[in-house]
């Protein structure tokens, strides 16, 4: 769609080698040693500005713990997250809430994100108190009101609460609250997966909308591949910790390389009463603690329906391959299969 | 499991410390010395005996002495009744407030599971409210308005049970096990209550329900573990309000029981057995809330002690 | 198996759910009516707060304590609505069994899968515990859980969310039911989860012979399962076809939002991912006429007056004063 504009644009946030990893409580109480699970397994990616990058894996394979570490709400083990040339993991607490206002959030659950006690209002307003305390009430009003046009939400909305709104307007208020600081980048978190499809559809164009107006990098975060055509540019594919593929939208839904992204799109339902759902063998050992043992190999080969000798042994690397970058072994004896048929 | 609890008891150690420091010094604060009352004593006995039981020496000292008999388990002489020591007066006392205080407990438990879980099932039926009502009545009214009022019905009125007095017999036992149990009863009811009506809209309880399971069945496989939960959470605190509830009863029934023991010993300045029954009883208490957590261990799958993660 | 001489396995007339709320009171369920054959896969949708669960939970008996339903729900002779707790107790679990929507919740945490699932067949069975254990672990096989035996002594809490809806498939399988109901069984999984669980649903559906009623909110997920579809909206039924009409030739304007609302990854962009303005109405306080004239770009003044349910061109059944669906 876009691919050669990506390229010309500036870059705004690289993303090197991140690892990141939660601490789990093990031993008793007077020998407490504590474990660390490591989630990211050294993700790398850049971002221009304007432009929209989508970040899809299962549950558990670190999107959400992703979006935070870029954020700056996680620490890092490794790596580097840099914004607008200047390196995040290097700055005090103060000086990351400052940047902060270029970076907002949007969260999966609406009701939930939005408290509970306070209006509409004022939730729109509380970004700008804390971070512009002399703006003038009517100032504050202004951007406010301006922010519920620009969502699609009528002014009367400002003195109700949360739980009266169904979760697809929730997340319109959400989503004015994060752009109420004129961000540069908007991290959406699974914005839509908790709405009905009906909704859904509402929130991508709004999002996209918003996005090509007000020029805004966006991360957007899903479970599955369906929605991302309608919304991004590139698209990434996360598989326990690691990238899997990550390509221009274009390019990987025309002909997906590494077999787990197959994997992916071939599991999305169709609206076609022709269409049989297709198994897709599901993980292995299906038990909680999925990410302690990691194979040698490829960490798909348990799942991969191509999987050879040599996925048993050695990790691929994530590389380059004809525009694209995949981490597969056999990336170019699978792209020239795709090609011939 | 094992090693969890040797973990416990090695980490209860400063608690109980904290606990004897506490009552070696709060009780040398009370005005007063052991010897008061015999005000015959003269100034030189007063001081002998002083020095026999080492009360001359600077309070810090007799702290660590203390400590040190403490270590051999030793509770000392008792001031106040001579040729006995707190270890013997323990032995003499205990069982007949283990007794009362043990059978009460049980009591408690097992009609304040039964009513709670019989109101929960009837929730908002003539029951439910008559069982509440009762349980209110029941947290409300003091064992010293409770303990005479039942003294005057059965022992008074009817002649049926004595109305005070120890003898190793269920007659004896009777009042003041059911004076000590009812605010526990009514505790009990009301928490059961309230966390059966909750589990009871969980959605397992429903998938039992879709199992065609009849509601017995639901109650005594799905719905009793965590419906209890938060009971067995409750016997921590519940052991020791029985304990201090006992010293009371076995006041109000002349009951040779520890609680009168501790009672006349804080009268009377008593040092070493005021002391000796705290931490005997400081003890008994760290140890039964280690059961408790065994058992709610058990109970829920979802704990390990070993590994303390998340929970 | 099953004894039924009649020609549909669920016959539902008329059936309404009312809620006793604190704001009033709330219907749920204003009238539905539908059948279902042996065998057959009918797929209920709607958008939240439809009363596509109130519908299922009142089939079963399951509803909360301040909701009652009306009307008639014969299946295998009996009145579901009607024939009291012991008879239901004997259809539940055996005869009927139901999926729900939130996996995580649905099973005990306190008691092993192996437990949970032997007792259903001890109760509807009369099974001893041993044989109903090795019967329960051949279940949990056939839904292709690795390590059945393994699976059986576990906690729920030990095993994933696509874990813990396989078991409750397994477990709603048991008796071999006439009848399934599920709840949203994939919205809580991830799509390859989904895609096996479905593909597992048609699998079993083709071995048992079980009729199963369907529910989501998501059109895309049903087409290549289900034979008819019922379209509600705010208790209502909007639409009720096979699903080739449906999705060929819908005759109501909210049926054909719907399967324009699903992303479409084969056509071009532009297609599918068409949104439905608005949102649906208060249940509380459903406007009189057709409840979705508000959301709907064909509507006109014929629509204050409420549409009556009636046969449809393709066969099935619409409610909308519109006699022929412009392009
Ligand atoms: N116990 C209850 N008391 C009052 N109202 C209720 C109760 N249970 C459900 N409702 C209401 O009934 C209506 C239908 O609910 P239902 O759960 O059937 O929706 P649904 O179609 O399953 O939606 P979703 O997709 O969100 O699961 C909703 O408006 C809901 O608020
Ligand atoms: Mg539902």
């Amino acid at each position: 769609m876009n691919t050669a504009s990506t390229d010309s644009r500036p870059v705004v946030l690289k993303v090197t080698e991140l690892q990141c990893s939660y601490p789990v409580h093990g031993g008793g109480l007077l020998r407490r040693h504590e474990q660390r699970q490591q989630i990211l397994h050294g993700v790398s990616f850049d971002l221009a500005r304007a432009e929209a990058l989508a970040i899809i894996g299962e549950s558990g394979s670190g999107k959400t713990t992703l979006a935070r570490a870029v954020l700056g709400l996680l620490p890092v083990d490794h790596g580097e997250v840099s914004w607008r040339g200047e390196s995040l993991l290097q700055l005090s607490a103060e000086e990351m809430r400052l940047r902060r206002r270029d970076m907002q959030m949007v969260f999966q659950d609406p009701q939930a994100s939005l408290n509970p006690r306070m209006t509409i209002g004022d939730i729109l307003a509380e970004p700008l108190h804390t971070f512009y305390p002399n703006m003038a009430a009517v100032q504050v009003r202004e951007r406010v009101r301006g922010m519920l046009k620009m969502v699609g939400l009528l002014p009367h909305v400002l003195n109700r609460y949360a739980h009266e709104f169904s979760g697809g307007q929730c997340q319109r208020i959400a989503i004015a609250r994060a752009l109420i600081l004129n961000p540069r980048l908007l991290v959406c978190d699974e914005p839509v997966s908790a709405l009905d499809v009906s909704i859904q559809a509402q929130i991508i164009y709004l999002l996209k909308d918003l996005q090509r107006k007000l020029q805004l990098s966006l991360l957007f975060i899903g479970h599955d591949l369906a929605l991302v055509p309608y919304l991004c540019d590139r698209v990434m594919v996360l598989y326990m910790g690691e990238i899997m593929e990550l390509a221009d939208c274009d390019r990987l839904y025309s002909q997906p390389v590494h077999p787990y992204t197959r994997a992916m799109l071939a599991a999305i339902p169709r609206p076609d009463p022709d269409w049989r759902p297709e198994s897709v063998t599901t993980r292995a050992h299906d038990t909680r603690s999925s990410s302690e043992e990691r194979p040698p190999g490829c960490i798909f080969s348990d799942r991969c329906p191509h999987v050879q000798q040599r996925c048993l042994e050695e990790r691929p690397r994530l590389r380059q391959v004809r525009r694209r970058q995949v981490s597969c072994h056999f990336a170019e004896a699978l792209m020239a299969d795709s090609d011939s048929n | 499991m094992l090693r969890y609890a040797l973990e416990r008891l090695l980490t209860a150690i400063p608690t109980l410390l904290l606990l004897i420091t506490l009552a070696f010094f709060l009780i040398r604060l009370a005005p007063g010395g052991p010897f008061d009352a015999e005000r015959a004593l003269s100034p030189e006995i007063e001081q002998n005996l002083n020095q026999l039981y080492h009360l001359d020496e600077p309070l810090p000292l007799q702290y660590f002495r203390y400590l040190g008999q403490i270590l051999r388990l030793d509770f000392g002489p008792s001031f106040q009744y001579r040729d006995w020591t707190v270890n013997q007066l323990i032995a003499q006392g205990f069982p007949v407030s283990l007794t009362i205080g043990g059978l009460a407990l049980l009591l408690g438990l097992l009609a304040g599971v039964l009513i709670g879980m019989l109101a929960a099932l009837r929730q908002n039926h003539w029951l439910d409210y008559l069982l509440m009502s009762l349980a209110m009545a029941g947290l409300s009214i003091p064992a010293f308005v409770l303990a005479p009022i039942l003294v005057l019905l059965f022992a008074v009125h009817f002649g049926w049970l004595p109305a005070g007095g120890w003898e190793w017999r269920l007659q004896y036992m009777l009042l003041p096990i059911l004076t000590l149990a009812m605010p526990l009863v009514a505790y009990v009811a009301r928490l059961t209550r309230a966390s059966m009506i909750e589990v009871m809209r969980t959605g397992f309880i429903r998938t039992a329900r879709a199992k065609g399971l009849p509601l017995h069945q639901i109650v005594l496989r799905h719905a009793w573990k965590p419906a209890l939960l938060p009971v067995v959470s409750y016997l921590g605190p519940a052991a020791a309000a029985v304990i201090t509830g006992s010293v009371v009863i076995e006041k109000i029934f002349t009951i040779p029981g520890l609680g009168t023991y501790f009672v006349q010993g804080a009268l009377n300045r008593d040092y070493t057995l005021v002391l000796g029954v705290v931490i005997f009883y400081g003890m008994l208490i760290i140890l039964f809330n280690l059961l408790v957590d065994l058992l709610y261990a058990w109970m829920d799958p979802q704990i390990h002690l070993d590994s303390r993660e998340g929970y | 198996m099953t004894a039924a001489m009649t020609p549909s396995l669920l016959q539902v007339s008329d059936l309404k759910v009312r809620f006793c709320t604190a704001d009033g009171e709330l219907q749920a369920l204003r009238s539905v009516s539908f059948d279902m054959q042996p065998g057959e896969v009918l797929a209920v949708v709607g958008e939240s707060g439809s009363g596509k669960t109130q519908l299922a939970l009142a089939l079963m008996g399951l509803l909360a304590e301040n909701g009652s339903a009306s009307g008639t729900a014969m299946f295998q002779g009996h009145d579901l609505l009607s024939c009291g707790q012991a008879r239901l107790n004997r259809l539940r679990g055996s005869e009927m069994a139901m999926i729900f929507q939130d996996p995580e919740s649905t099973l005990n945490p306190y008691l092993n899968i192996g437990r949970q699932m032997s007792e259903v067949l001890e109760q509807h069975r009369r099974m001893p515990h041993a044989q109903a254990l090795q019967v329960a672990e051949e279940m949990l096989h056939q839904v292709r859980i690795g390590n059945p035996r393994e699976c059986m002594q576990q906690y729920p809490h030990e095993l994933s969310g696509g874990m813990q809806q396989r078991i409750v498939i397994a477990m709603g399988l048991l008796c071999q039911p006439a009848l399934l109901i599920a709840d949203e069984p994939t919205t809580a999984l991830d799509v390859t989860v989904q895609a096996d669980i479905n593909r597992l649903m048609l699998d079993l559906r083709e071995r048992y012979q079980t009729a199963i009623m369907l529910i989501t909110h998501d059109l895309g997920v049903v087409a290549g399962l289900a034979d008819r579809v019922l379209v509600l909206y705010a208790g209502q039924t909007m639409e009720y076809a096979a699903v080739r009409d449906l999705y060929r030739q819908p005759e109501h304007p909210y049926s054909r939002a719907l399967v324009r609302a699903v992303p479409q990854l084969d056509s071009q962009h532009g297609a599918g991912l068409q949104p439905i303005p608005g949102n649906p109405p208060n249940p509380l306080q459903i406007p009189s006429g057709c409840p979705f004239r508000d959301r709907c770009e064909f509507a006109f003044t014929d629509c204050t007056a409420t549409p009556l349910l009636r046969p449809a061109r393709h066969g099935g059944q619409i409610a909308c004063h519109l006699e022929t669906l412009p392009e």
